[in-house]
Parts: structure tokens; sequence; C-alpha cells
């Protein structure tokens, strides 16, 4: 009975505001958690000039922009635009985008979005 | 129509008019016509949100390659300035003196014509060029008009595709789009164009011995076509074309530069060449908040382009952008493939439109309110007769309007809400005179009517010009509030026109055919008022202590209410804040900052503004601005670029579907995007679409005197000083820049000439080293943009000043010589900008509020400023006239003066028009003082519009005040009736007591009904936060005026009749 009340009432209140009834908000989309590994880069490798070394393989290119995927206060990856130096045996130098007190997410890359909540399995870099 | 030999003689304008109209047909066709011009008039009249304000400006851009700010202020923008300084109609000039570079802005005087102005600045220009300094390269002109703000923006984002082909995408995209008809400016923000990137490596170069010239003079050479000539044969003709234009990344990379050992050397052999982006000058981002109702991808952020598209001057914005986004709709899924997501970001078609309906229902619903209140009070067949002359008088209103080129906008519709109140009065007093005469036993109805019409014809045509006569000076408001706001001194005078002529036609012709005139018992609640009205003027009348003790009364309420402002109760304000579908975040990381670190910053403000449930989409760009809007373009947003800037654009949901104002959703999220800017030590604004006009800075001083490095000190120490410590204050700016750095590369001119290499030979294959060269574009036939070649060396070998020992010059014999051996590079601070005002240095400090009315922030600066002295400097402030140059000088400036100007504006406005109105009561009344007795009406408004203010926790706005100057008009109205009836009486042989008495009896029906309908018209009103203002001074205003006149006119009258006619009777005004 309070069931169909609370309809009735869910019902009228849907047909008093349906002139003005926003289209819902669509649901997030599914971003499965991934098991990945993290780099610290606090205490990685900085060149002469002060600028952090990352490994190559961390870099990707999102559409055309390249970038890491940095973890975020969340625990997400997120897709992070940075400016790419010198490369040398499979290292990488950064002229400008890290600051030095993120975390690297590591790869695999192909099922990372930007958002993708990460379950941080192993954290390298840190002494 | 019924012959009677006195007719004409005896009637006035009116009487004549509804004798004419009252039986004919025309009346049905005038009646007909009105309403179809009206309806087609609703429909074709172009909608926009606000009234098109017109302010031509233009940003003349000219180059002086190599000269710091100050030779740039001295030679360009001061002979610039003093060029253009004759120019009529130019509001102010800004200059600003960069490095190599000299930007001038001319902003013309609110209403100049566009193209008229725009011409003569080029013409002015042009004809006086020889008057710049040799080496400066040619102006660019850039005009700065509403038309460019586009109306439609369309956001493509894709996690897939790279920048360019998104950004060929949108190019393809919005070659389409721009069929749509009315379209004018287009273009495309963020991606990244198509570019033949040749990247060079210096240690190639050297062993195969090839320069950067040698390379470039070798791709100029090859990438050449021209059309030679014709072959003719056997009667046909045939073109031939001679050369070989370069076509791919392929073909550069196999040009031949030089020889090595009898070897070719090929370009690819000593760079890389590639086909693509090149080096990211700027990102641009879409994001997907909590609201967002479309397909959601599964990145959080795509990257993005967005399509800009504005409207030609004078096209219905509603039909342009729905004719745009109808041939979106066919081009999804072709042009646009299905990996790319499509977002309608900005749609001010859609905006005005549903501004628009939104005020057609409000007026609706006033209408039926005052229809409502008409039944109960007239009965319903008056109640009838009044009902169709609204329509009718409304839509004639808007016919004018499309006839006069005008739009239908926000305020044209709260101009028609306005007038709705005030129309309805004079069908009202005629057909309840109407009705007064056919209650008479065996009239005539036709005579009967002309002769009520005629009645009180004099005096109607007396308060619809009282009416028209108080809005008309509004007229005169100068600035961009001028033209914002005319729509009500246009519309409401054109309102009470049509509503008086309705009134002497159609209702008496309803009137005749509908009308019964037998009265029905008064009704219990207006027997009781009136009963009770007499009772208490009886006694006022004959007790002289409770009449003092009245007046006391009255005095003490009206000092009462002139003390809430005083006493900071009810604050003043321009206008107050809009509730609105979209702000704007603009971003300006410190000097130096890089892209990535813009970036950083943009992406930690649209984490924020995701979390927002009713944020559907943002816009993130870094590196650039996004699509500007009016606001922004007064601001000078578009001369914004660089890696320091940054802009977060975000859209709400429609605010017609959410419960919280978008002001309130900006309160929430300033503090976490404050600390955000905090931690980045980065500039944060937040930026409001104003509901009116807009300014460059809600608070701004500028700064003048005579040294420019003083002005820079003063401008910080308040800044930093009195600006920051002060309340309500938020992101207070300067334009004196952060500290810098710039390295200087000072050749050795000795060792140079020694060494065979000219300085201009070293800055060119610096540019080619660290800038990088364009030269010359492939030939794609496909590329809806030039692609150009570029040449530049890997971004790993130009970090910092050591890499520049990489670079070698070849010298005419051949000899490689480093260029460490004859050049040293020097860091200083880079030079900073010069400000320019008007032809005076200036430095601003700005500021926006978090809340509240900058007027009194601005006051209590002012108070500051005037008993301490900034950096041992006493400033001279002022806020009106131009401080002089020869001391250090503050002018206060922003909304503040913007408010300050249109309270001046508005209260000469109402002083004129109080003069008009005595003006014509002393032509009326033939006498001084009765229209003394009649204005009384005026000043008592107040003791409602103050504390109605306070009530409802409002400022005291331009709006209310507007509400003050029609308050003027209509409290006049009821006055006059009361007097004019009072005079009736005391012709008619009654005493003066019972005359004074019984006029106010008689008029007490319908002065409550008009102030009624006035009040119950502008109360949908109240909820709007700009007009809010104007409904609470009319509601409150109307209610303390139409309570307070019902005694104070007829005691004034009585007391000054009393005293006048003391010695002798005689001597009837009128």
């Amino acid at each position: 009975m309070i069931r169909y009340r609370a309809l009735l009432l869910s019902a009228i209140l849907l047909l008093g505001g349906c002139t003005s009834q926003p289209p819902a908000a669509s649901p997030q989309p599914a971003r499965p958690t991934l098991d990945r590994a993290v780099l610290s880069l606090s205490a990685t490798r900085r060149t002469a000039s002060g600028n952090i070394v990352i490994p190559t393989n961390t870099i990707i290119s999102y559409a055309g922009l390249p970038g890491v995927f940095v973890l975020s206060h969340h625990g997400r990856a997120r897709f992070r635009l940075i400016k790419i130096g010198k490369a040398l045996d499979g290292q990488s130098e950064i002229l400008s985008g890290l600051r030095g007190d993120e975390s690297l997410v590591l790869p695999p890359f192909q099922a990372v979005l930007d958002g993708s909540p990460i379950h941080i399995t192993r954290t390298e870099g840190t002494p | 129509m019924t012959e009677r030999p006195d007719a004409n003689a005896r009637l006035n304008i009116a009487g004549r008019l509804t004798r004419y109209f009252i039986d004919s047909k025309l009346t049905v066709l005038i009646l007909l016509t009105a309403l179809l011009a009206g309806l087609l008039a609703l429909h074709l009249t172009p909608r926009t949100e606000n009234p098109q304000i017109v302010v031509p400006a233009a940003n003349i851009i000219i180059a002086k390659p190599g000269a710091t700010p100050r030779e740039v202020k001295n030679l360009v923008v001061d002979p610039l300035q003093a060029i253009l300084h004759g120019m009529r109609g130019v509001h102010h000039i800004y200059g600003m003196a960069l490095d190599s570079e000299g930007i001038v802005t001319v902003r013309f005087d609110v209403g100049q014509n566009r193209i008229n102005s725009l011409v003569r600045l080029y013409n002015k220009i042009m004809s006086n060029y020889n008057r710049m300094p040799p080496g400066t390269l040619r102006p660019i002109i850039q005009p700065l008009d509403v038309n460019q703000v586009p109306i439609v923006t369309i956001t493509l984002s894709s996690s897939q595709l790279n920048q360019v082909t998104l950004r060929a995408i949108g190019i393809d995209v919005l070659h389409h789009l721009r069929r749509a008809p009315g379209t004018s400016r287009s273009y495309v923000i963020g991606g990244q164009r198509r570019r033949i990137n040749i990247t060079l490596h210096p240690a190639l170069m050297r062993r195969y011995n090839v320069t950067l010239v040698d390379i470039q003079r070798v791709v100029e050479a090859t990438n050449i076509d021209i059309p030679s000539g014709e072959f003719i044969n056997a009667n046909h003709e045939a073109t031939i074309h001679a050369g070989g234009m370069l076509r791919s990344a392929r073909e550069i990379g196999s040009i031949v530069v030089s020889l090595y050992n009898h070897e070719p050397v090929y370009l690819r052999d000593v760079a890389t060449v590639t086909d693509g982006g090149g080096s990211i000058r700027n990102v641009h981002f879409i994001g997907f908040g909590r609201a967002y109702s479309g397909l959601r991808p599964r990145n959080l952020e795509l990257p993005a382009v967005t399509l800009c598209l504005a409207k030609k001057a004078g096209t219905n914005a509603v039909t342009v952008a729905n004719g745009i986004l109808s041939r979106l709709k066919m081009l999804e899924g072709t042009v646009i493939p299905p990996s790319v997501h499509v977002d309608v970001t900005r749609n001010d078609g859609q905006r005005a439109d549903s501004a628009v309906n939104l005020l057609i229902r409000h007026l609706f619903i006033a209408i039926v309110t005052v229809v409502a209140l008409l039944i109960i009070f007239l009965g319903w067949r008056a109640a009838a007769i009044v009902t169709i002359t609204i329509p009718v008088i409304l839509l004639v209103t808007l016919g004018v309007d499309y006839v006069a080129g005008q739009t239908i906008n926000r305020i044209t519709l709260f101009a028609l809400i306005l007038s709705l109140g005030l129309l309805v009065d004079d069908s009202i007093v005629v057909v309840e005179n109407i009705f007064r005469h056919y209650a008479e036993r065996g009239v005539d109805r036709i005579q009967a009517a002309v002769r009520a019409v005629n009645e009180i014809g004099r005096p109607t045509n007396l308060a619809t010009l009282a009416v028209i006569l108080a809005f008309l000076p509004m007229l005169s408001v100068t600035g961009m509030m001028g033209p914002y706001m005319a729509p009500i001194p246009k519309n409401v005078p054109v309102a009470m026109l049509t509503s008086l002529f309705v009134a002497y036609t159609v209702a008496p012709w309803a009137a005749r055919l509908w009308l019964k005139g037998h009265h029905g018992p008064e009704s219990l609640a207006t027997r009781i008022l009136r009963r009770g009205y007499e009772r208490a003027m009886r006694a006022l009348l004959s007790r002289r202590l409770l009449r003092w003790g009245f007046l006391v009364t009255i005095i003490l309420l009206l000092a009462g209410a002139m003390a809430l402002p005083a006493w900071r109760i009810v604050n003043f304000k321009m206008l107050p804040r809009n509730n609105n579908n979209s702000f704007d975040i603009s971003v300006r990381t410190p000097a130096g900052s890089t892209l990535e670190d813009t970036d950083r910053v943009v992406e930690e403000i649209g984490d924020v503004v995701r979390q927002n449930p009713y944020v559907t989409t943002y816009q993130l760009a870094a590196g650039g601005v996004g699509a500007i809007n009016f606001s922004g373009l007064l601001r000078g947003q578009t001369l914004k670029a660089g890696p320091t800037v940054g802009e977060v654009q975000v859209e709400l949901v429609r605010k017609s579907e959410r419960a919280i104002s978008s002001i309130d959703i900006v309160r929430a999220l300033r503090p976490a995007i404050a600390e955000i800017a905090h931690r980045n030590d980065a500039m944060v604004k937040i930026e409001q679409h104003p509901p009116g006009p807009p300014v460059r800075a809600t608070v701004m001083a500028e700064v003048f005197g005579p040294h420019y490095r003083k002005l820079e000190q003063i401008g910080n120490a308040l800044r930093y000083g009195l600006f920051a410590h002060t309340r309500h204050l938020v992101g207070v700016d300067s334009s004196v820049p952060h500290r810098s750095w710039q390295y200087t590369i000072a050749v050795n001119r000795r060792q140079a000439a020694l060494d065979g290499v000219t300085p201009a030979q070293v800055a060119q294959t610096l540019k080619g080293f660290l800038a990088g060269i364009n030269d010359g574009t492939v030939h794609i036939a496909h590329a809806k943009e030039p692609v150009p070649i570029r040449f530049r060396f890997p971004i790993a070998d130009r970090m910092g000043p050591q890499d520049l020992n990489k670079i070698f010059l070849t010298n005419p014999e051949g000899r490689e010589i480093p260029l460490s051996t004859i050049a040293t590079v020097v860091r200083h601070p880079a030079p900073r900008p010069i400000f320019q005002k008007d032809g005076r240095e200036v430095v601003y400090v700005t500021a926006g509020m978090s809340e509240g009315s900058p007027v009194y922030p601005g006051i209590a600066m002012w108070q500051y400023l005037k008993h301490h002295a900034v950096e041992g400097v006493q400033l001279r402030q002022s806020f009106l006239q131009d401080p002089s140059s020869l001391h250090y000088a503050i002018r206060w400036s922003g909304d503040m003066r913007l408010t300050l100007n249109v309270f001046r504006d508005l209260g000469s406005a109402f002083g004129v028009a109080i003069i008009l109105i005595y003006m014509i009561l002393v032509g009326y009344y033939r006498s001084f003082m009765i229209p003394f007795i009649v204005m009384i009406a005026i000043p008592l408004t107040l003791v409602g519009v103050l504390p109605g203010h306070a009530l409802m926790h409002q400022f005291f706005t331009a709006t209310s005040m507007i509400g003050v100057i029609a308050l003027a008009g209509v409290v006049v109205r009821n006055s006059l009736l009361l007097i004019d009836f009072i005079l009736e009486y005391e012709r008619a042989g009654h005493s003066r007591i019972e005359a004074v008495v019984q006029a106010g009896s008689v008029r007490l029906r319908p002065i409550i009904l008009t102030a009624f309908a006035i009040m119950l018209g502008t109360a949908v009103m109240i909820v709007d936060p700009v007009f809010g203002g104007l409904a609470i001074s009319l509601i409150f205003g109307t209610l303390a005026s139409t309570v307070l006149t019902l005694f104070v006119i007829p005691l004034g009258y009585f007391a000054y009749t009393s005293f006048t006619h003391r010695p002798a009777k005689g001597a009837q005004p009128g």
C-alpha cells in the first residue's frame, strides 16, 4: 500500500515537474579499476639542469599529445601534458609538465583511460 | 452614427474619437489588423537575450621588430595616438607597448555607426602612415565587433584522432556549417595545423658541411611553379607549368641539399622530415560534468577542437543557430566520423529564445493575474472589455518595435510587463465611467458612453502624458547603459499612447456591446473600505491635532526610509548579478611558466568544476583562450595568448531546469578554485557574464603619474597592500607583470667583423635555431588550410644558453665560426610592457567582487587613500574628471564608476521628468501651488521603496531607480484624479469638506484597482535577479504611495485651500 502511495506521489511530482524537467544526467561510463604499478618521481634521476628523467615507455600519446598518466589524489590515472627533451637508453628527459611530486602509472596502457581508477600493485622509485 | 446638433462643439478629443469609433465597422478592422500585425511582428522580430549595444572598437597592432617597450611607446604608440587623437566620436584610446610590438585599442562612443567609425579609423591611419618611424611593419587593424562573438560553438572531441586530423575535420565541418544562412565570421579553436616539420640535426649538418641558409635556399628554389606560357598546336591551346611544387614530406626529404665527397646529400640525411603537428602551442580539452546528458565518453577529458560561428548583424540568432544545428545533424556520421564526439557548447539562439519565451510566459501570467483582479472588482463583463484591450496594446507595441528595427529581448519584455500595470488604467477608467453612466435609467447607450468618455478625457490624457513624460528623459542615459535600457523609455510610451487610443475607441465600442448598466449590490469588502475611509477622513478633517499627528508620522516615516541607505540597510549597486547558463574562469600562470604548467593548473580547475552537480560540459584551453564572448571582447580577451594564458569555460544545466542560481554555484566553487590559484601562484578570475553592459573589471584603479617606474611601484603597493586587505575583493591583479628573465645574445662586433660574420646572419641563424623558420608552403590538394614548411632544431638541443655553443656560422670563406667566439649570452630582466590610456601612462589595479556591491569597498579605499600615502606619495583621487598627469593620481573606474554614472544619469532623468510633469500640471490647473500638492505623492513612494528593498534583502539597483521614475508617473495619476474630482464636487456646489471626503470615497475603488493592477502585474518580475529591483520599487512604492496619497492629497488640498481662501472666496482654479 505504501509503495502504491509512493508511486502515485512520485508520478504526481513527475507530472508537476515535467514542464521543466532537465534531461537526466547520463550515467558515468564503466571505468574498471586496473592493477598497475606506479613510479614515484620524488627520488628518480634528475639531469644536471634539474629536469626529471622518466622511462620512455611511460610516455603515451593521447590523440597526438605527448604525456604521461599521473596518479591523481583520488587514485585515478590522469593524463598530463609534457614536453619531452632528450631520449637515451629507454629514458627520457622531461623539460616541462612534471614537478617531481607525482607518481606515474606504469604500462601496459591499452586499457587505461583518462580517469581510470588504479589499484596500486607496486610502488617503484621510493628508496 | 447618431447625429446631434451640439455634438462636436462640446466634445473634446477623447469624446470625438469615441463618438466616431463607438459604432464604426472600422473598430473591428483596427482590432483585427492590430492583432495580426502584432502576432506577425512577434514571429518575425529578431530575438536576442539583451539589447544589442553598438560599441565600435578596434585593435591596431603594429610590429617594430627589435624595439624595447619604451622605444615602441615613444616611436610607435605615441605617434599613433597623436594621429588618432583628433578623431570624432572616440571615447578612449588604450595603448600597450610591448617588446617589438605596439597595440592601440580605440573605443568609440556608444552608439556611433560602426562601419562609418571603422572606415574613418582606417582612413586616418593609412593617410598618416608616413609619420610612423621606418622599420615598422604594416599595421593590422582588427575591428572588435559584437557580431564577431560566436553565437554557436560546437566542440568536436576524440580520444583517438590526432590533433591535426581533428582540426582538419573541424575545418571541413565548419566549411559545411558556414553555408547556413546568416552566419558571418567563423573559425576553429584548438587542434594543430598540419605542417611539414624539418627537424635539423646540427651534428649531421656539420658533418656534411651544410648550413641552414643552404638548405633554405635549396628548398626555396625547388618549391616553385610558374605558369610559363602555353603550347598552341592543332587548334588547341594547352598551358604549361614549369618547376616542381613540393607535395609531400617524402618529396621534401629527397631534395638534394649539397654534395659531399661527390655524393648527393639529401635533406633526409641531415634532418628528419615529418608531416604532422609540430610543436604544441596550445591545447584544448572538453570535460563532462555530472549533469551531462549526452552519451558520456569513457575518458574524463578529451582533446578537442571548437568551431565558432558568429551571425550577421540584424539576423535572428534563433533561426541562424537552428540552421547551423540542423546542418550539423546532417554531417554527423558522414563528414564527422563516428569516433568524434560532438557537443554543442554554446547556443545563444536557444538562450535568447528561452529567455524571451520565459518572459512571454511571465507576461501571460501577469495578464491572467490582472484579469482575475478585474473580474473580482469589476465583474466579468467589464473585465472582458479591459482584457481584450491588453493583447491589442501589447501587440501593437511589438509591431512598432518591429517597424523601428528593434529586437525582442529581455528588456523589451520587461518594459511590456512594466507597462501592463499602467496600460489597463485607461481602459479601466473609461469602462468604469461608462458603467456609472449606464446605471442611470433609460439612457441612449451611445450618447451615454460618449459623455462618459468625454467627462474623464482630459484628466486621463494628462495622466497618460505624465507617465510618458516620466519615462522619456531616460532616453538620455549615457554610456553603454543607455542603449541597454533604451527599450524601456521606447516601449512604455508607445504602449501608453496605444492604450489611450484603445481606451477611447475599442473600449467604448466593446462597452456598448457588452456592458450591462445595472448596479449590483456593493461588495462587502469595498463597502467596509469605503466606510472606513470616510470615517477616518472626516476625523482627520475635523480635528486639528490629529492632522498634525498625521503630518509628523508621515515625516517620520519618510525620514526613517531615507535613513535606510545611510545605515547601509539598503545598499546601492548598479545591477545585481544574473543567473546564467555559463561562466568563464580565466587563468594566468606566473610569467615564465610553460604551456604544460598552465595546462596542469587549468586541469586542476577542471577537476573541481567537474564535481559540481550542475555542470554539463566544460572546455579547457591552455596557451590561448576559448571562444570569445561579448564581455570578454570588451575586456580585451582577444589579445591574450601565450603559454601563461588559460581559460575554463563552464556550461551549466539550463537555468529553467535547476533550482540554484549560477551565482550560488560560483560561490560554492570559489574557495576550491582560490586554493588552486594560491597553490600554483596563478591569477585565476571567475568571470560571470554581467547582466548589463560589461566593464573591464568590477573594481579598477587607474594610477597616473609622471614616472612609470614609480607608477609600477605604486601599483604593486596597492595590489598587495590596500586591495589585498579590502573585504570582498577577489582576484586582485595589476597590469604590472611579475619579473621574468630574458636572454640577450650580444654580438662582439669587432670579432664578428674580423671573422666575416654579420650580426644579421647571427640573428637569422638564431631564429632558425630557437624559434624555427617558416619557409613556403607545400602544395597538398585537399588541405583546407595552408601547410607551411618549418625548419627547426630538436627541442633537446635548445634548452638553455649552454646549447648556443652548438651553433656554428659559416663565413664567406667557408670557415665555420662557433657562435660562442663572437657572442656572449647575457641574462637580464625582461622589459615590461607600458600601458597608456588616452595618451598618458597608466598602471591598472583591478579586482573582482566575491559578493556585495563595489560601491562600498570603493568608498572604504577612497577614505583610506585620503589619509594615507602609498610608497611615500599622497595620491590625488578622482572619479569623473581626468586627473592631472603632473602628480601621482588615481582614478577610480570599473563597475563603480559606471554605477555612479548611471545613477547620475538616472537621477537627472528623474529630475527632468519631475520638472516636465510639474510644467504640464501647471498648464492644466493654471496654478503653481496645486501641482505641488499633486506631486507630494512622488516623495511618498520612497516610504515604500526603500523599506521594500530592505525587506527583500535586495540592492537598490539601476532598475530600482527606473522603478522610482516610473512611480513618479503612476502616483501622479492617482492624485491627479483625486484633485480633479474634488474640484468637480466643489464646482457642483458641495462644501469643501464634503467635496474632499466624497472625491476620495468615489475614487477609492479605481485607485485601489489600478494600484493592485500595477502591483500584481509586476509581481512576476520580483524573482528576476536583474529586474527584481524594478518590481520591488513598483510594488512597495505603489502600496505606500496609494495608501498615503488617499489621505495626504485631499488633506493637502484642504489645508492649501483653507489657507488661501480664508480671506475671500472666489478664484476657483481649473
